[in-house]
């Protein structure tokens, strides 16, 4: 039971965006991933996420390839600028989704919020709206890629806490960040990415 | 399905069907004390064709959409990050697309024939130009897996169009020994005319069965290609 990537690559065309990536995250470990811009970060968990095609090498969730919806089940994902459908509420994605908020609505402050169309909310509700979707359900595996973007400093350190708390119970983490400071408390490991290579791991 | 559904109608489907029904009611009257001798064929005759344009249009904007749309704007992440498989998706929106294009064409033609008085023939123009909204939005939802949605429509369009002309222009090949090329051009461009059956209802007529099996046929199997190309560019290509 592993977040396990091997030997993976990822090319555009000529360019290559990742170069023989290893990477392993167990439960109840969270992996910060850092690096420049255009290192690779968005590449690297777009591949995790099953939405992008490894050139090289293998993504694996549990020992199922990234690109199988049973991987995915246990998957909740945040992606950088990803945009939720504007004419339909929080509420009713989640039911799309079948995931159980929990206390999220509230701990987000996202309750008085639920039924409002995602296009009517400011750049910081939608956010926590992404996170609150990418967390409902209680995941076992959480894979966010600027998850504190847009967001003020005490729903940063709520998210934070909340990750922490998911990732104490079990759940195995995989965040891509600027903002490593703000998840020291939850960082069980550091990745750095340059250049689409690997440069230091978490458990390379 | 159902996130499909209410997407498509999100396109402006409501208002669009508005004003579909309010050109026909205007319409019928205008053709109806123009019609010369012949009053109610051509109110029929501008019926049928209006609601099919509609039908068609309507497609082609919402199967290009249906699509293109959520990947072009980042808005179909949320959904393909989870456990679902990019062909599953894009099927379903397909479905959602297709289903709510077929009902608002069903619906302006319903209250069209319900001004002019349905013809003998009704039945089979709404079953076959409703396969051709679906053989659209098909086709539409196929490009957008490609390109981004104005491209995926106007190539949709540009397919239409050559499609409804794809007869007179093969007879005009054939008729300057080009039967071949053609007929290899036309394996890639859907003989549109196949689902025509307009004339045939305008004058009183109902179309033979053997006409409206091999409609229903080709157009199916136009659609399985479409779905079939759509399913595979899917599950091979990036999406995030």
């Amino acid at each position: 039971m592993a977040l396990e990537l091997q030997d993976l690559g990822k090319t555009y065309g000529d360019r290559v965006a990742l170069q023989s990536v290893d990477l392993r995250v167990e439960p109840g470990e969270a992996c910060l991933l850092v690096g420049p811009n255009g290192s690779g970060k968005s590449t690297l968990l777009g591949l995790v996420a099953g939405l992008r095609v490894p050139t090289s090498g293998s993504a694996r969730i549990d020992g199922l390839p990234t690109r199988d919806p049973a991987a995915r089940v246990s998957l909740g994902v945040l992606f950088e600028r990803a945009r939720l459908p504007p004419h339909h509420s929080l509420v009713r994605l989640l039911g799309a989704l079948g995931r159980d908020p929990g206390s999220l609505l509230s701990a987000l402050g996202l309750a008085e919020h639920r039924d409002r169309p995602l296009g009517t909310l400011s750049s910081g509700l939608h956010q926590r709206a992404a996170l609150c979707l990418a967390l409902a359900g209680s995941p076992r595996w959480i894979v966010l890629d600027e998850p504190l973007t847009a967001l003020d400093g005490p729903t940063s350190e709520v998210v934070v806490g909340i990750v922490a708390e998911r990732v104490r119970a079990g759940a195995g983490a995989l965040i891509a960040t600027h903002r490593h400071d703000a998840w020291a408390p939850v960082s069980t490991g550091v990745a750095v990415l340059e250049g689409g290579r690997l440069s230091m791991g978490a458990r390379p | 399905m159902r996130l499909a559904v209410l997407d498509a109608l999100h396109e402006r489907v409501a208002p669009v069907v508005v004003l579909a029904v309010g050109f026909l009611c205007i319409g019928v009257p205008v053709a109806r004390a123009t019609g010369m001798s012949a009053p109610d064929r051509v109110v029929l005759d501008f019926v049928l064709w209006w609601s099919w344009l509609f039908g068609t249009l309507l497609a082609m904007w919402l199967g290009s959409r249906c699509i293109a749309g959520p990947l072009a704007d980042r808005t179909a992440l949320w959904e393909l990050g989870g456990p679902v498989r990019p062909g599953v998706w894009g099927a379903r929106r397909l479905g959602g697309a297709a289903l709510v294009a077929g009902s608002a064409h069903l619906l302006v033609l319903a209250v069209g024939l319900g001004l002019a008085g349905p013809p003998p023939g009704a039945l089979a123009f709404a079953g076959v130009s409703s396969l051709e909204v679906l053989v659209l939005t098909a086709l539409s939802a196929a490009l957008g897996t490609v390109f981004r949605p104005l491209p995926a429509l106007a190539l949709t369009a540009a397919l239409w169009v050559a499609g409804h002309l794809a007869g007179m222009w093969l007879d005009l090949m054939t008729e300057s020994d080009r039967a071949v090329f053609a007929g290899s051009l036309l394996a890639v461009i859907p003989d549109l005319d196949l689902l025509d059956v307009h004339g045939t209802v305008v004058r009183g007529g109902v179309p033979a069965l053997p006409q409206l099996a091999a409609a229903l046929g080709w157009a199916l199997a136009w659609v399985g290609v479409a779905i079939g190309a759509m399913v595979t560019v899917l599950e091979r290509r990036d999406l995030g």
